[in-house]
């Protein structure tokens, strides 16, 4: 118990004073503070009077005390702050903020000319956001007394994506410490001291040298305008903004999109995102307004006639494909589905694929479908991580992912972890970003996995380092597991990959004090001989550490998760009911009123190589998933959903425009499983639709009953009616209560490598970012060189 | 470069808080503190060189240049700014065609001001290398260069 302004208030243990006002609803102005951060006391404004207390404490400085008396608001402070704040504004052109017009003036004057610099009023492009006009008018500041010092700095404009203007900085560090504190990169610091200091880098370097990856958050934390997004620094207040989730890696962020002038002009990240927390990165941040906004957008559906592709109506383009999907026996018909499709746009392309097709090849082109979706069907579903259980952990192995460049945000948990003493280490090559992040690296090819995953679970084995309670109590298996590790001599490990006992003994150390770890690993596992093998073998050296939610798979799509849990495999029926199971079988006959196909489909490689080969005449293709050597020549119907021109044009009969995913309501599941939803900032470019909607409507054109939706959330009831993995929005329960088991260790030898679709690292519905947003690639060409 | 400065920072094994003895020690060793040094010391103690940076420039200690073979030093302290250590460090400007902080093309000089060497009753003083030069007013400062300059051809 304590006491503020007379009112006496409880307080946590470790809570500041300005962190126990502002819970108990006492405003007390500050600059410095910001979320996440640790206290600073730059600012000096949450100056108040303690009793007991030497002259003015900072209130976001000074820890709360049993019993304090505090006056966090009275005239003689301020006065005090009055007088600290027009300091602040003598060294910040002011004219917008104390100008007794600036309500008229905002109102009106809303687009001024695009000078790089702020000169005077309504120049800046913080307008309607800056913190620094808010607490100027709490504090009610008419004139300041002092001299006005514009630094005169140049404006620093030489990197990609954001504009830096110096002259606009107060010197609360807020943008310094997200970089250091939140995001662990460090890019940027307090240079030199006095009147002299200034956010800065070592020896001035430019952003894009000294390893900053533009990821927004310093833009984010600014409370002026000294940093602002250059794409959108001169639109001013949005006309509205829509939260939804970014569709452009399987994080799952929430995102805020800005729309203005019926476009999607500027996204930041939502405080309130549970994956994200405020926290995004290049991709969400700065790409989204060039991707859907690009001129070349495709505006109406095209359809072959003469062998060239020429603008058709929605009913035509509809009615032909109806038509010609309808001439191919099933086996003759496959549908690929883009990981970057919607819940419910696959969820109803499967269903057109077996009802009214009746094929069952369908298959997503994600890296993960195959061995994760699998690895996970014979885990029960159990021994998933969640992101925060990320942040959690005492210790930490990626394998195989470039995380920092392929999900960025994931090393905003990883850094939190390492605060709290984890060890972070990394398994396999050379991270490009941020190699700070890891304390150790032990640096091997994909084929170099598995003899090294066997020689960690021997070393734990050997050392009985493992929790044997967990083990015991928890755990199948144990013997057979035990059994089939004498096989692994850890000195033939050292042969093959080039890893000595040493340094795998150093790696188990770190690992069995800790319990509590996650495992996050990447697509360079898919070129291991038996990608299933490698995921069981991280699930066993998680159960062994008697920490069995930890694994997080780093998948490529944005929906690779959801993609598969709505049943667009050959095998799977939504939820992953097994197409060979009668009683499955049965329950979606009757639910969808349909006979559904009974023999299990062709997988992603076999529907590629069955249509070079000719076997499938009619291909579906949502979203340009097809590698560019793979010739289509002795296909016979190519009916495509894009959102670009793509390479696909020369062979498709059917284009049918897409909406961007800022342009859909709809789902997407992350990949901590957790469902998510998708909501329309701008309605989509000329007469694109959402992916789903196009099925309905090819399907209504075959006469098929059962795709008759108005919106994408009656799909989703639809699909929680028949999906009990779904019940709704948000995180599916990964902990079920049962036993785990441990995979023994066997060596096999893939008989047949699968095509391993090379993607670009930051796509879109297959279309590389780069190639799209061009500050993307001087930061990508920069990063991975060429 | 790299070695001697891992060499240099050995000693204080990435402990945290030793940064500025470091730093120090560097700047002692190599004379002044290099992009090269930053970054290896940056790589050792697991910190950014920005943060480095940043703390370095903090003091104003250390250089970040490679120093001259002469040092000038001009006092500033409050008896030489009052006997006219402002003239005495303008006029050494223009001899030297640089400003504190800097080094001249030729990499003779390196002028540097300093707040009081301790000899305020020699006022105003000028410090090349190691030694002092007391009182000097007028044009006495174009000699005491003169002297270094030429020595330098000489040898």
């Amino acid at each position: 118990m304590l006491t503020i302004d007379g009112k006496e208030v409880d307080f946590k243990e470790g809570a500041t004073v300005l962190e126990v006002a502002a819970a108990n609803g006492i405003y007390i102005p500050t600059l410095c503070t910001y979320s996440g951060l640790l206290p600073f006391g730059a600012c000096r404004l949450c100056l108040v009077k303690i009793e007991n207390m030497r002259g003015f404490p900072p209130a976001c400085t000074t820890p709360a005390a049993k019993g304090m008396k505090i006056t966090a608001n009275d005239l003689e402070l301020n006065e005090l702050r009055k007088n600290v704040l027009e300091l602040i504004l003598s060294e910040h052109p002011n004219s917008c903020i104390i100008c007794d017009q600036k309500d008229l003036c905002g109102h009106y004057n809303i687009c001024p000319t695009k000078s790089g610099r702020v000169t005077g009023c309504a120049f800046c492009p913080n307008k309607g956001g800056c913190e620094l006009k808010q607490v100027t008018e709490y504090l009610g500041i008419k004139e300041i007394r002092f001299p006005f010092t514009y630094k005169n700095l140049p404006l620093e404009r030489e990197d990609p994506f954001f504009d830096r203007d110096y002259n606009l900085c107060i010197l609360c560090g807020r943008c310094v410490r997200v970089c250091q504190e939140i995001r662990g990169v460090g890019a940027i610091s307090l240079t030199k001291r006095g009147h002299d200091t200034k956010v800065g880098t070592a020896f001035n370097k430019s952003h894009l040298d000294g390893g900053c990856r533009f990821c927004g958050a310093c833009v984010d934390a600014c409370p002026t305008g000294a940093l602002s997004a250059r794409g959108s620094k001169w639109h001013g207040i949005p006309d509205k903004v829509t939260t939804t989730t970014c569709a452009l890696c399987s994080v799952g962020c929430s995102l805020k999109l800005e729309t203005k002038w019926e476009k999607i002009v500027a996204v930041r990240p939502d405080s309130e995102g549970p994956a994200n927390q405020g926290q995004a990165c290049v991709r969400g941040r700065f790409a989204i307004p060039a991707l859907v906004n690009g001129a070349s957008r495709l505006k109406y559906p095209l359809i072959r006639r003469n062998s060239r592709l020429v603008p058709a109506t929605w009913d035509e383009a509809t009615e032909l494909a109806a038509a010609r999907l309808g001439k191919y026996l099933p086996g003759e018909t496959a549908f690929l589905a883009s990981p970057f499709l919607t819940n419910e746009a696959a969820y109803l392309l499967q269903k057109f694929a077996r009802v009214c097709i009746g094929t069952n090849n369908i298959d997503t082109s994600s890296f993960f479908s195959g061995p994760v979706i699998q690895s996970r069907i014979k885990r029960s579903n159990m021994g998933d991580g969640t992101i925060e259980d990320i942040a959690k952990s005492g210790w930490i192995i990626v394998v195989g992912g470039d995380i920092a460049a392929s999900h960025p945000v994931l090393t905003v948990k990883i850094n939190q972890a390492k605060k709290r003493g984890a060890f972070v280490s990394l398994i396999g090559s050379k991270q490009n970003i941020n190699s700070r992040l890891f304390d150790s690296c032990i640096s091997v090819e994909p084929s170099g996995y598995f003899p090294l995953l066997a020689g960690i679970l021997k070393i734990i084995v050997e050392k009985k380092g493992f929790d044997s309670k967990f083990v015991t109590s928890q755990c199948n298996d144990f013997d057979e597991f035990k059994n089939s590790l004498k096989e692994i001599d850890i000195k033939t490990i050292a042969g093959t990959c080039g890893i000595s006992r040493d340094m795998i003994e150093k790696l188990t150390s770190t690992i069995l004090p800790s319990g509590r770890g996650s495992i996050l690993y990447g697509s360079k596992i898919l070129e291991c001989d038996d990608p299933m093998q490698i995921i069981g073998m991280l699930f066993n050296i998680l159960l062994l550490a008697g920490s069995p939610a930890g694994l997080v798979p780093l998948m490529d799509g944005a929906n690779s998760q959801g993609v598969a849990d709505m049943g667009a495999l050959p095998d799977f029926l939504p939820c992953y009911q097994n197409i060979a199971d009668k009683d499955s079988l049965s329950t979606f006959e009757k639910s969808w009123s349909a006979m559904l196909p009974k023999k299990p489909g062709l997988n992603y490689p076999a529907i590629l190589n069955a249509a070079v080969e000719g076997s499938i005449k009619a291909l579906y293709v949502t979203g340009g998933e097809i590698p560019r050597e793979i010739s289509l020549e002795r296909l016979d119907f190519l009916v495509l959903h894009d959102i670009y021109p793509s390479p696909l044009f020369e062979t498709a009969d059917i284009v049918f425009p897409a909406a961007a995913f800022t342009e859909e309501d709809g789902t997407i599941t992350s990949l901590e499983q957790r469902v998510q939803r998708l909501q329309a900032g701008a309605k989509p470019v000329g007469m694109s639709m959402p992916d789903w909607t196009i099925i309905c409507k090819i399907a209504e054109k075959m006469n098929v009953k059962g795709f008759e939706f108005s919106s994408a959330s009656e799909v989703f009831d639809e699909i929680c009616r028949v999906n009990p993995l779904i019940s709704g929005h948000g995180i599916r329960d990964l902990k079920l209560k049962k036993k785990f088991t441990l995979t023994p260790v066997k060596k096999t030898v893939r008989s047949k490598k699968g095509v391993l679709h090379k993607k670009p690292l930051w796509h879109y519905r297959g279309f590389d970012l780069t190639e799209m947003v061009s500050d993307l690639k001087i930061l990508h060409s920069k990063i991975f060189g060429g | 470069m790299k070695n001697t400065i891992k060499d240099i920072i050995k000693p204080y094994q990435g402990e945290k808080g030793s940064l500025i003895p470091i730093l120090q020690a560097v700047q002692e060793k190599t004379g002044f503190i290099s992009e090269d040094a930053i970054s290896t010391i940056a790589m050792d103690m697991n910190m950014s060189e920005h943060e480095i940076y940043g703390v370095a420039t903090f003091y104003t200690q250390f250089r970040y240049t490679k120093p001259g073979d002469h040092m000038v030093k001009v006092c500033l302290g409050t008896a030489c700014h009052v006997r006219g250590g402002e003239q005495l460090l303008d006029r050494t400007e223009n001899i030297l065609n640089i400003k504190p902080g800097q080094t001249t093309l030729d990499s003779a000089f390196s002028l540097e001001r300093v707040a009081c060497m301790g000899c305020c009753a020699l006022a105003p003083v000028i410090v090349v290398d190691d030694k002092i030069y007391p009182n000097v007013a007028g044009p006495k400062v174009e000699k005491i260069i003169s002297r270094y300059s030429s020595s330098d051809e000489k040898e």
